[in-house]
């Protein structure tokens, strides 16, 4: 700033003092800062709804099928892994099921990796990705030849099986959780964005100053010419309340469905996808402990460990606040749940008895009950992950759709707003020729 | 926030790995943690034992595998002896590999453990029970055998462990069974013919086997790669990172069998004479498998289990001599 401006500023200030003192000038001074304070909430609203649908946007079209496919990517390796388990337990030549099982998987997590590699965001979800990619066709590569090699009946076959196992747990799952944990965080900072209430106050004091004008205004006129109601004016406060409110009430209602997506939706599909991978995990333990026999013990640990994780009422199969809306499956999860536990300590009991053959039978074999209940809780996962999804679009489509209204309504109403106001001054103005 | 959710907090941040926990510090929702606790990967690999840990004997004895004699009545299990025990609880529990062709492996199809020495383990269960099913075999990694036989968790190992002085001091040992000889595994098309040949390349070991201090003897030093089960050597040489595995012959003659494109070369590096290993508490049961082991290198039943294992592999040879210290 000049050594100039000072004086330059104060000759600015006398010239509006000047002005104020005649009632044309005060009114058209009035007339520039309605105009000037409603382009300024104008601004601030713009700003503020564009951040809001991008974050809004951003949870329903990107993050949220983002994160899911992170999560699911997660599944399908863990189900890849307890199924090779499982198909080496069973020995020699393997059942056509779990082959299929096996192989599904096995697409549906390449395809998945497709899909993130196109879609992450960050160059460590694109690493995580482009490392898990990487070593798929290695794991498989291991687990083909461990195939070739348990059809001859050679027991190299096993250690093809461990190696493929160990890159599965060493690197592979630890990347996919990366992955996972790393789109979670993504989602839920998008959702916090989209559900703050402090931008939402910035807006209201922009309205609050444009208020504040316009009822100056109308107070000024009503002591200068003795009428007390200016219509237009009138009709513009009313206008300026009704779009304040419609604001509070949108925003309100476009927060409370994005925190429904988050509370009913997103939560429920990640414990939900959590529970079913802890399911899987439980079935690769035990078939890992079958296979170990001596070192079975850290399986065997990691299978109560996942029991307690699991168990209602504490655990994720319990009444938990995020599965609120997934309540009506739950009990049958629950107790499939229950069943595979009574089960394992079948299992567990032969085991530690020496009787290896028959706990394989009990727990891997062509009529094993642990198996079923195995493959009906994981398919009994199906229904309610797909429940809370669309419980998660529908809130997510009313969020997006509350702001839509809001960002053609409000700038809409705010240019009659103005345009009432200045006709009524215009009026009062015109008086004065 | 509800008792019940900081305890779930309190849960995940148990399952929580702590790397994950510092990566995502910024706090986010209970469902992500939770999610997250659920998606940490258990450890893979079990925690492995410490080896040959125990001190070595202050004097070696002249022979090593001078063992135990058989008392009188070789069959007698008197009361407080090990036998005795086992005969109550019903089974004898027995360290064996799964992995190893011929000596004891886990057959695929029948998802049975079976071999040379799960036959010699059958043949004590029969001299305890008069039935050789009531087994109970333990896999057991060669790293954790002997910690398993000095706590109790198995009666015995019989695991092509070698009779080495510095192993007595933690276990004692029957007489030899097997009388096997260090060699050298190739793929057929290599040009090695030893590991002299093999100065500064890969060449594969067991964890907590003998044949570690053998390479060291070698100029250039061979590079040993160490794994933690002996089927991984195999993948190892499969997969093209070692140029060759260091082993017992009756080990690499089980490799060849699963793999034709490999060869066995070189003379025999080391005599490795295996033993059965008993609990250094229980040297009654060691005169009682002695008179087992006897028994069977009299009537002809060793013989009859070699040949069920190795012919067309390597001719049957005599039984080893029995070597005592008493």
């Amino acid at each position: 700033m000049t050594d100039m401006s000072w004086p330059r500023l104060g000759a600015t200030r006398q010239r509006l003092r000047a002005r104020a003192a005649t009632t044309p000038g005060r009114l058209r001074l009035t007339m520039a800062a309605i105009v000037l304070v409603a382009l300024l909430a104008g601004l601030v609203f713009g700003a503020l709804t564009a951040l809001r649908r991008s974050a809004a946007d951003a949870v329903a079209t990107r993050d949220e099928p983002v994160m899911v496919g992170a999560q699911r990517l997660y599944g399908e390796l863990s189900d890849a892994d307890a199924t090779a388990a499982t198909t080496y337990l069973r020995g020699g030549a393997e059942p056509a099921a779990l082959r299929a099982r096996y192989l599904a998987a096995l697409k549906t997590a390449s395809l998945q990796l497709a899909e993130l590699g196109r879609r992450v965001e960050g160059s460590d979800e694109a690493a995580a990705v482009a490392a898990i990619s990487a070593d798929l066709p290695v794991y498989s590569g291991l687990l083909e030849t461990a195939r070739a090699n348990n059809r001859q009946g050679f027991p190299v076959g096993a250690a093809y099986v461990r190696q493929a196992s160990d890159l599965m747990r060493d690197r592979m799952l630890p990347a996919s959780r990366r992955l996972y944990a790393a789109e979670a965080q993504r989602l839920s900072d998008h959702q916090r964005t989209g559900t703050d209430v402090e931008s939402l106050i910035g807006v209201l004091i922009a309205f609050g100053c444009m208020l504040a004008v316009l009822v100056q205004a109308q107070v000024y006129l009503a002591q200068r010419t003795h009428r007390v109601f200016n219509i237009p004016l009138v009709a513009a406060t009313a206008v300026l309340v009704a779009l304040a409110a419609w604001t509070v009430i949108g925003m309100a209602s476009a927060r409370s469905a994005l925190m429904r997506s988050q509370h009913d939706g997103s939560d429920s599909v990640q414990i939900l996808s959590a529970a079913r991978i802890l399911a899987l995990r439980a079935q690769a333990d035990e078939s890992l402990a079958l296979v170990a026999r001596g070192g079975a013990e850290q399986y065997l640990n990691d299978f109560v460990q996942v029991d307690g994780l699991l168990q209602p009422p504490s655990g994720l199969l319990g009444d938990r606040a995020e599965l609120r809306g997934s309540s009506a499956a739950l009990p049958a999860l629950a107790a499939t749940w229950r069943g595979i536990r009574d089960e394992h300590a079948r299992v567990a009991q032969r085991q530690h008895q020496g009787d290896f053959g028959p706990a394989v039978a009990l727990a891997v074999g062509p009529r094993s009950r642990e198996a079923q209940l195995f493959d009906r809780l994981n398919r009994g996962f199906d229904e309610p992950i797909a429940a809370a999804q669309r419980r998660f679009d529908h809130a997510a489509y009313d969020a997006r759709s509350a702001l839509t209204g809001l960002a053609i309504g409000i700038p809409l109403l705010l240019v009659v707003c103005v345009a009432l106001a200045l006709t009524g001054l215009q009026s009062r103005l015109d008086e004065y020729r | 926030m509800s008792g019940r959710r900081r305890q779930l907090l309190a849960i995940s941040a148990v399952v929580l790995v702590l790397p994950a926990l510092a990566g995502c510090g910024s706090s986010s929702d209970d469902a992500e943690q939770t999610a997250l606790a659920a998606v940490s990967t258990p450890q893979a690999g079990a925690p492995s034992l410490s080896s040959d840990s125990a001190k070595a004997p202050k004097r070696c004895p002249a022979d090593p595998t001078a063992s135990l004699r058989p008392p009188p009545r070789p069959d007698a299990m008197p009361a407080g002896s090990l036998m005795a025990r086992i005969r109550r609880r019903g089974v004898l529990r027995a360290g064996v590999d799964q992995n190893t062709l011929l000596l004891a492996y886990r057959q695929p199809s029948t998802t049975s453990i079976q071999g040379f020495e799960v036959d010699l383990v059958r043949e004590i269960a029969r001299a305890i029970f008069g039935d050789p099913n009531k087994v109970d075999l333990r896999a057991v990694t060669t790293d954790q055998r002997f910690d398993l036989v000095q706590s109790g968790d198995v009666d015995l190992v019989v695991d092509a462990a070698t009779i080495r002085c510095k192993r007595l001091g933690q276990v004692l040992f029957s007489t030899v069974y097997y009388d096997a000889g260090q060699r050298v595994l190739v793929p057929s098309d290599s040009s090695a013919r030893g590991l002299a040949d093999l100065g500064g390349r890969r060449v594969c070991v067991t964890k907590g086997s003998t044949t570690l201090q053998l390479l060291e003897r070698y100029r250039p030093k061979l590079v040993p790669y160490v794994v933690d089960q002996r089927t991984d050597c195999l993948v190892a040489l499969q997969e093209g990172r070692v140029a060759a595995i260091s082993s017992d012959d009756a080990i690499l003659l089980g490799f060849r069998a699963q793999d034709p494109s490999t060869k066995i070369v070189g003379p025999r590096l080391a005599n490795e004479p295996y033993g059965i290993a008993i609990s250094r508490s229980h040297p009654e049961f060691v005169r009682f498998v002695n008179g087992v082991l006897d028994r069977l290198r009299r009537d002809g039943t060793w013989k009859a289990i070699h040949h069920r294992w190795f012919s067309g592999l390597a001719p049957t040879p005599s039984p080893p001599r029995p070597h005592y210290r008493d």
